[in-house]
């Protein structure tokens, strides 16, 4: 009933921000309405970085405590973090279109540790595919999911170590958060795509994590029915 | 409103594929 009310709130706070962010707030000067995009695009690259996070922390759970519900946290992350990222690099590419007159381009280092983020957590899932045995999945996984996340703060602070066509950031560095590069109105939009896409992704990781541990529960009576099975064969003879 | 193909693209990819991942999860959970 309450994950129930996070998602109709979640719902309702989305479907405002979308309103304010393509018909309240204005254009930019230089940018002109593509610059709409960067509401979304910024608030889903923020939810790749919390999935992973999360992914990552869950993976140490699993290695410190040897618990199946961190790896089901953990299988959440990642699926949510992949969607997430995919939305960051599409809303990335149809906002460099008209404002940079590129689609992608891969010398650039934030777009390209971006597409490597994606590609290890794609990985991370197909990975979860070779066995059935839930405990070395949670092992092989928990080690993916962290070694992979060191690829987070390169991700994040690629745009400060290396030169390339990605603007520095906005808001999300230290010395930016009180003295944002950008209007209070562009601002205060995006904090508030932003808290309403955390609102969602709260939803999603809550059903993803009880999904999760229905499999396994499904798992785990199919593998007694085989068992038991096998002893009625074997008692049969 | 300019570049409207693009914010189009963006968004309905965006918010369709966040509500078609949401369903699915939803019916997916329905079905255990």
């Amino acid at each position: 009933m309450k994950t129930r009310i996070v998602g109709w709130v979640a719902f309702a706070a989305v479907t405002l921000m979308v309103l304010v962010a393509l018909f309240v707030v204005p254009a930019d000067l230089n940018q002109g309405d593509a610059q709409r995009i960067m509401y979304p695009h910024v608030a889903s690259a923020w939810l790749a970085y919390l999935s992973f996070g999360v992914t990552a922390l869950a993976g140490i759970g699993w290695l410190w405590r040897r618990d199946l519900r961190f790896d089901s946290v953990a299988l959440a992350g990642a699926e949510i973090g992949v969607m997430f990222t995919a939305f960051a690099i599409w809303g990335g590419m149809m906002w460099g279109r008209p404002v940079w007159g590129v689609f992608w381009q891969w010398e650039d280092p934030r777009l390209t540790t971006t597409a490597l983020l994606l590609a290890l957590y794609v990985g991370y899932l197909l990975l979860r595919r070779l066995t059935d045995d839930p405990d070395r999945r949670a092992t092989r996984a928990a080690i993916v999911g962290i070694v992979a996340a060191v690829d987070i703060p390169i991700v994040h602070f690629s745009v400060e170590w290396w030169r390339g066509l990605h603007q520095t950031a906005t808001i999300g560095s230290p010395d930016k958060i009180l003295n944002p590069a950008a209007p209070a109105q562009f601002v205060l939009t995006l904090v508030g795509m932003v808290l309403a896409f955390t609102l969602v992704w709260t939803y999603l990781m809550i059903r993803r994590y009880q999904l999760a541990q229905a499999d396994l529960a499904n798992e785990e009576a199919a593998r007694v029915d085989r068992i038991m099975e096998a002893r009625a064969v074997e008692a049969s003879r | 409103m300019t570049d409207v193909g693009y914010i189009l693209a963006a968004y309905g990819v965006i918010f369709g594929g966040l509500a078609l991942y949401t369903v699915t999860l939803w019916r997916r959970l329905r079905r255990r």
